[in-house]
């Protein structure tokens, strides 16, 4: 319906599954933490782990710190609180003050308009009946 | 005279003209002319007010006739300058500031809804992400690079695929045609006028048009029926309680829309976009015809 693509987005889910094991993890990881747990069940080089926990960093979605010689990843937000930011500027976008970072569909309305538009969709329905009779 | 007269006309612009044109419904019959209109009008008034102050201000700027002027002119005449300049100044800045804005904004949302996004099957289109979400939320992120169509399981479940289809067609038109670049102008446009002049109904109505000509592109391709469906069920969706109560005046508007003769008329089309084209020109005229003949 939507179209096909072949590619599967392979950086989208590396990154994915970066995040899924720094939010997993009690503690902030060093790369070779983190490069261990996935080469579990795949070939990955350490290098790539580690350009993957770069680009997050950049992303502002990783933070870093230091430990003696190494670097430790730690997600900035915890998965939830990032949901959370996600549907409240999906949800918020309309307000008139702030510049609106996306174009939503359409906004919530009050139940009163709600209704309106439910009379005003029959009066769609009814004209499309009249164009096409059965 | 001239400096009056484009004093007056920016005023207009600025004030009762929104008032009026807002009225003028007809305008949603042909969406993209009215965009133009009010794009027209913003041009109009800012040529008219910088173009006043440079008239008002020009003696200053020649030395002879500044020799003849008393010093409290002189500080009038600047100050007028110093006006004009500000206008511009900040209009430019705004223009930048809200296009920085925007963008670090939508680059971070698309970075985290590219991470909570559901893995790709490969049958959805490269921007599309769905969000495993029980509330329904459907938007676009547009961008020059990388776009996002952002659904949510809720949405998925909310509707049949015919409107799920009229959703995306939609939010694929916004992406195409980049309505957010308009919006965006008309954003810092109002925010670079003093709050005592500015009017915020040409933001306001250019976001209503933006979305019926996406909704125009989803009809070409669904029919209204389908599109009007989806509207009525994701408007009325549960909001939660954090929510702000922001006002979809639009959506009613939207759908009552569909409901009328859709065909385009060109006449009327034709017609805004000579208002708009000699609501350009008028100030412009004035302008040169006072500067070129002293």
């Amino acid at each position: 319906m939507l179209g096909h693509t072949g590619c599967v987005n392979t950086l989208g889910d590396l990154e994915r599954s970066v995040m899924e094991r720094l939010w997993g993890a009690p503690e902030p990881q060093s790369v070779r933490e983190v490069h261990l747990a996935l080469t579990q069940d795949r070939e990955l080089a350490y290098t790539t782990v580690m350009t993957v926990l770069e680009r997050l960093a950049k992303k502002g979605l990783v933070r870093r710190e230091r430990e003696g010689r190494a670097y430790l990843y730690l997600p900035e937000r915890t998965r939830d609180e990032l949901v959370a930011d996600v549907m409240h500027t999906a949800l918020e976008s309309n307000a008139d003050d702030r510049t609106a970072a996306l174009v939503a569909f359409v906004s919530r309305v009050s139940p009163a308009e709600a209704s309106a538009m439910r009379e005003a969709l029959a009066r769609v329905e009814s004209r499309q009946d009249e164009d096409e009779p059965r | 005279m001239a400096a009056i007269v484009l004093a007056v006309l920016g005023l207009v612009l600025a004030g009762p003209g929104p008032l009026w044109v807002d009225r003028w419904h007809f305008l949603h019959r042909v969406p993209r002319a009215a965009v133009v209109l009010w794009q027209a009008g913003a041009v109009a008034a800012l040529v008219s007010v910088v173009g006043a102050g440079l008239l008002v201000a020009v003696p200053v700027l020649r030395w002879e006739e500044m020799a003849t002027l008393s010093g409290g002119e002189v500080g009038l005449y600047a100050m007028v300058l110093v006006f004009t300049a500000v206008v511009v100044v900040r209009l430019v800045w705004s223009l930048v500031a809200v296009a920085r804005g925007t963008g670090s904004r939508r680059r971070r949302h698309r970075a985290a809804v590219d991470l909570l996004a559901r893995p790709g099957d490969p049958l959805t289109p490269p921007g599309l992400r769905v969000l495993a979400e029980q509330l329904p939320v459907a938007y676009c992120l547009p961008a020059l690079r990388g776009s996002r169509v952002v659904l949510s399981e809720g949405t998925l479940s909310r509707l049949r695929p015919d409107e799920l289809r009229a959703v995306v067609e939609h939010e694929s038109a916004h992406v195409r045609a980049r309505h957010d670049v308009v919006l965006d102008t008309f954003t810092a446009l109002h925010r670079a006028f003093p709050i005592a002049v500015r009017s915020e109904l040409p933001a306001v109505q250019c976001r209503l048009l933006v979305e019926m000509l996406a909704d125009d592109a989803a009809c070409r391709v669904t029919g209204p029926v389908p599109l009007a469906r989806a509207l009525v069920s994701l408007a009325g969706a549960p909001k939660p309680a954090w929510a702000l109560g922001v006002a979809g005046t639009g959506a009613l508007v939207r759908v009552a829309r569909l409901a009328q003769d859709s065909r385009p008329s060109r006449a009327l089309a034709a017609a805004v976009y000579l208002l708009a084209g000699g609501l350009v020109l008028f100030p412009v005229l004035v302008l040169t015809a006072d500067l070129l003949v002293p």
